[in-house]
């Protein structure tokens, strides 16, 4: 992995990979899923969530499963609003820097 | 390391958390252990290096210290190469954020030894001087009730002296009948002046010594109303 994300960036990973499960999931799942397009530690995620959900962009609930009680994140109205907005400036962002490497200007 | 000992070092690792985000905490890497998997138990709990790490990612994630790093293939690295450890923090997640931050509580207790020792150095000219203010200003209040109540004083002589001269008016109606009525009228307007001064000046005397008294009680309240913001968490 050549480049590192930021905070902004990875919050907005994290509220795609929940937003795509209507009845949300899990931190292992999520973990993995992200993992799928950014290298990141197993570690990582926690404090994002936490953070999230005290953002109120993300709620809890715990659903039993085998046998134990298994903690799903789900996203809320303000993380899908959040989320929008993340969309909108990743598209800008990624434009630009595209348009610099490919000479054009950075505007 | 197994997974109960690593799981057992993070609870410990935690202590300076609240309980209830140690337990969320706790919870979600047990649950994560077990969505995991048994075969992959170790290779997770290399992953996650050692429970001190783990906890520290965690108090960096609740100090709000995450915007300032950035998230690498070994985990997070926090804007500011030294994170001074020998600082003991206290840190607690505040209940309802909107701005998103977590609010740190420090203990200060140096800034609290600094300012005792301002306080004693500045002592000798402190002290004289606020006396020397405090005795102006209640020489001042006093002063002022005085005169108040000189003048209601005032007040009151013309209303006594007002009532006699218009009973010597009634005296003499027979004797001097116009010189009576004069001296009945001007008696009755000089007690009336009077009466009015009295209850202008008494009331406001009655203002006066409330202000007085509730003064004099803040300024025995007041050493003890400043130190309350001096920092410390009880």
């Amino acid at each position: 992995m050549v480049f590192n994300t930021g905070a902004a960036l990875l919050d907005a990973i994290v509220l795609a990979v929940v937003s795509r499960e209507m009845e949300g999931t899990y931190g292992y799942k999520i973990t993995q899923e992200v993992r799928g397009a950014i290298e990141v530690s197993e570690s990582t995620l926690y404090p994002v969530l936490r953070r999230l959900q005290k953002d109120q962009c993300l709620e809890v609930y715990d659903k039993e499963y085998g046998g134990r009680n298994r903690r799903y994140y789900k996203i809320t109205e303000r993380g899908r609003l959040q989320l929008n907005l993340y969309e909108g400036e990743w598209s800008r962002y990624a434009a630009k820097i595209t348009g610099i490497f490919q000479g054009g200007i950075g505007k | 390391m197994n997974r109960k000992e690593f799981m057992n070092e993070l609870r410990g690792a935690l202590f300076a958390v609240s309980e209830e985000e140690r337990e969320a905490a706790l919870q979600y890497y047990n649950d994560y252990l077990d969505d995991a998997g048994v075969e992959n138990e170790q290779k997770v709990l290399a992953e996650w290096e050692s429970p001190e790490k783990l906890a520290e990612s965690i108090r960096n994630g609740m100090e709000g210290k995450l915007e300032n790093g950035e998230f690498t293939e070994q985990g997070f690295s926090a804007g500011e190469d030294k994170q001074c450890p020998a600082k003991k923090q206290d840190v607690e997640w505040e209940e309802n954020r909107d701005t998103g931050k977590a609010k740190e509580r420090r203990v200060n207790g140096w800034k609290l030894l600094a300012l005792a020792l301002l306080c004693i150095f500045l002592a000798p000219v402190c002290v004289p001087l606020a006396i020397a203010l405090a005795a102006a200003v209640i020489g001042l209040l006093i002063a002022a009730a005085a005169v108040i109540a000189a003048l209601f004083a005032v007040g009151a002589v013309l209303f006594a002296g007002g009532i006699c001269v218009a009973v010597i008016g009634i005296g003499k109606v027979f004797a001097v009948p116009a010189g009576a009525a004069v001296l009945f009228g001007a008696g009755l307007l000089l007690a009336a002046v009077g009466a009015l001064l009295m209850l202008l000046f008494g009331w406001a005397l009655l203002k006066c010594s409330i202000a007085l008294f509730k003064a004099f009680v803040n300024l025995c309240r007041g050493p003890f109303h400043g130190r309350r913001k001096a920092g410390v968490s009880k």
